[in-house]
């Protein structure tokens, strides 16, 4: 795999259930299709996030190929990145299982365990030197006014964590609801590093649970970003968005 | 994949290995961790053994190759035993090791004296030592990862091999509290400093319980937070090796084994009464409950830039009141600190 291969990734933070816009669940296999994986975390604080919440976060990443958890705030954080991580190594994993079934006709959990040890090393290192690309998508919605400050925080955290790896990573943010009618925005684009002051400016917690539109807004971010690394990958380093 | 459920083995049962056709009987429940479970387990050479169970092959191919690579580099990771798949169970796959006998680090600590304290963190520091001579960093130093056996000579094993990383690469498994960076304090990149601030950060909050809000406070807060726990500890040694490390200053494990020397082994609690009960409490120190702790100075110092502003002089006026005291109890405190 060459280091300009690219992982493509959406993570979806909310506290509830979508109802304004398109199925969520329908947005999320279109990523899927578009090879993108779709991770949802659910955010609790006192109680729970209903069934039907809940149902439609495990259907969301279900549909997106992804993973599903529900946390509370404190563990918002150390499961964003453990979900990054785990979901790059399974698509890392069934792009070297393809290579291992045309090679020797099988897959890795058919190879005998010491065998499956080296493959797995080799993964590893991929995950390191992938390319890798994180749109976050933050239910901005009015319930989650008094998780926003944790989840400021473990975004910027996440971009921490990505920042030391050997491939390059960036990271886009959006907000669901928008501004006024807009049913998402753009909070920051691509970049390696997470501006928390614009962060803190443009995350202001109303209105409803558009999560629809937000994946959609997200699948077009991803693809846009695909048309122009061709051109990205000539400039020397990764672009950076703002001094 | 959505959450994931665990084989659930009880004890009695029975796993056989699918490639090496030996059998396994559960003994019991050790740990159940982010990644899989742990089982004590007798085998057939009537030996116990610890067993770590997980529903993803490749997970436990990656930890299982990782303690093949570290049992040429001393002892403190548990000696790996064999690996294999269930023949009957699907997809439950396991690799075989060493039971490691010991109690995790914060069930000990508690009846920790300074001694204990002091023969604890030279074992790790030891232990650390090792395992930098492979290029590798422990990153996820916790608590429930470090098993500590007083009566064994080597008194600090590390389990979970699952966040070893070769220097230089990011740290992917790690605990919120005891990582530099989300402390604001460094990068989160696998090396000899980042082990020794983690451990020094891990020290800090058993010593004082960090309060829940934490993970929302910005990172200013956050350092005045750990800084005031540090520079509150009892003894004077210990808050400045562990200021040292959290700041990077320790960039290896030979410089910390010398540090961890000098440290006093008295029969004393490295953490002073009042402090200790600010910590059960839950209280989160700012200008008052830092009162204890500020006292210990052998010189006043203004509290940090962020508790400024209302509590001025309420805070200048118990600065005073300090001061006061300080000077006529600077002797008993002399001796107190020695
Ligand atoms: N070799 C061992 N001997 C004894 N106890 C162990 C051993 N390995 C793990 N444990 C116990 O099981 C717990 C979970 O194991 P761990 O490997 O840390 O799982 P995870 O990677 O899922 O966190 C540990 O905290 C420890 O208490
Ligand atoms: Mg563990």
């Amino acid at each position: 795999m060459s280091k300009e291969a690219m992982i493509r990734q959406i993570l979806v933070i909310t506290d509830g259930y979508s109802n304004i816009g398109e199925d969520p669940i329908q947005c999320a296999s279109e990523a899927r299709r578009q090879g993108i994986v779709v991770n949802v975390i659910g955010v609790v604080d006192k109680g729970d996030m209903g069934v039907v919440g809940r149902d439609e976060a495990m259907s969301i990443a279900d549909a997106g190929g992804g993973m599903c958890r529900i946390v509370h705030p404190v563990d918002l954080s150390a499961t964003a990145q453990m979900m990054t991580h785990q979901t790059m190594q399974m698509t890392l994993q069934q792009v070297v299982n393809q290579e291992l079934q045309s090679v020797m006709g099988k897959s890795t959990e058919e190879l005998p365990p010491a065998d499956r040890s080296r493959v797995m090393q080799v993964v590893d290192k991929l995950e390191e030197e992938v390319g890798l690309h994180v749109v976050v998508a933050i239910d901005t919605s009015a319930s989650m006014k008094d998780k926003i400050p944790t989840v400021r925080e473990a975004v910027r955290d996440l971009a921490l964590s990505l920042q030391v790896r050997l491939g390059t990573s960036q990271v886009a943010v959006i907000a669901f609801p928008g501004a006024g009618e807009q049913s998402t925005k753009l909070v920051q684009d691509f970049s390696d590093e997470v501006d928390m002051q614009g962060l803190e400016a443009s995350l202001q917690a109303r209105g409803g649970t558009p999560t629809g539109p937000a994946i959609r807004h997200a699948i077009s971010l991803l693809k846009q970003l695909r048309h122009d690394t061709s051109a990205v990958e000539f400039e020397d380093g990764p672009r950076r968005d703002y001094a | 994949m959505t959450q994931g459920v665990h084989p659930r083995l009880t004890k009695g049962s029975k796993v056989l290995g699918k490639w090496t056709r030996q059998q396994w009987v559960v003994q019991g429940a050790l740990g159940v961790g982010a990644n899989g479970a742990v089982y004590a387990v007798r085998g057939a050479d009537h030996q116990r053994y610890a067993m770590k169970v997980c529903e993803d092959a490749g997970a436990v191919a990656f930890e299982w190759g990782l303690l093949e690579q570290l049992s040429a580099h001393g002892f403190a990771f548990p000696k790996p035993h064999c690996i294999d798949d269930s023949a009957a169970h699907p997809s439950l796959y396991f690799y075989v090791m060493e039971l490691v006998d010991g109690q995790p680090l914060d069930v000990v600590w508690p009846r920790l004296d300074a001694a204990g304290v002091k023969r604890i963190l030279l074992a790790t520091a030891y232990a650390l030592r090792h395992l930098h001579k492979s290029s590798h960093a422990f990153c996820d130093i916790k608590p429930q990862n470090l098993l500590v056996n007083l009566h064994e000579n080597q008194c600090v094993r590390f389990v979970d091999v699952g966040g070893v990383t070769p220097f230089g690469r990011s740290v992917r498994q790690f605990t919120p509290t005891s990582d530099v960076a989300f402390w604001g304090l460094g990068e989160r990149r696998a090396s000899a400093r980042y082990d020794i601030a983690a451990l020094a950060l891990m020290v800090a909050t058993l010593c004082e319980t960090p309060p829940k809000t934490l993970s929302q406070w910005p990172l200013e807060r956050r350092q005045a937070w750990m800084l005031r726990t540090i520079r509150g500890l009892r003894q004077k040694r210990l808050s400045t090796l562990l200021e040292d490390a959290v700041y990077g200053r320790i960039n290896h494990a030979d410089e910390l084994i010398h540090r961890v020397y000098d440290l006093p082994a008295d029969r004393r609690p490295v953490v002073a009464k009042a402090h200790r009960q600010a910590a059960a409490t839950g209280a989160v120190a700012s200008g008052s409950t830092a009162l204890g702790q500020q006292k210990r100075k052998s010189q006043p110092r203004r509290p940090g830039k962020s508790t400024a502003g209302r509590a001025d002089w309420t805070e200048r006026l118990m600065w005073y009141a300090l001061t006061c005291a300080m000077i006529s109890t600077a002797g008993a405190w002399a001796e107190y600190l020695r």
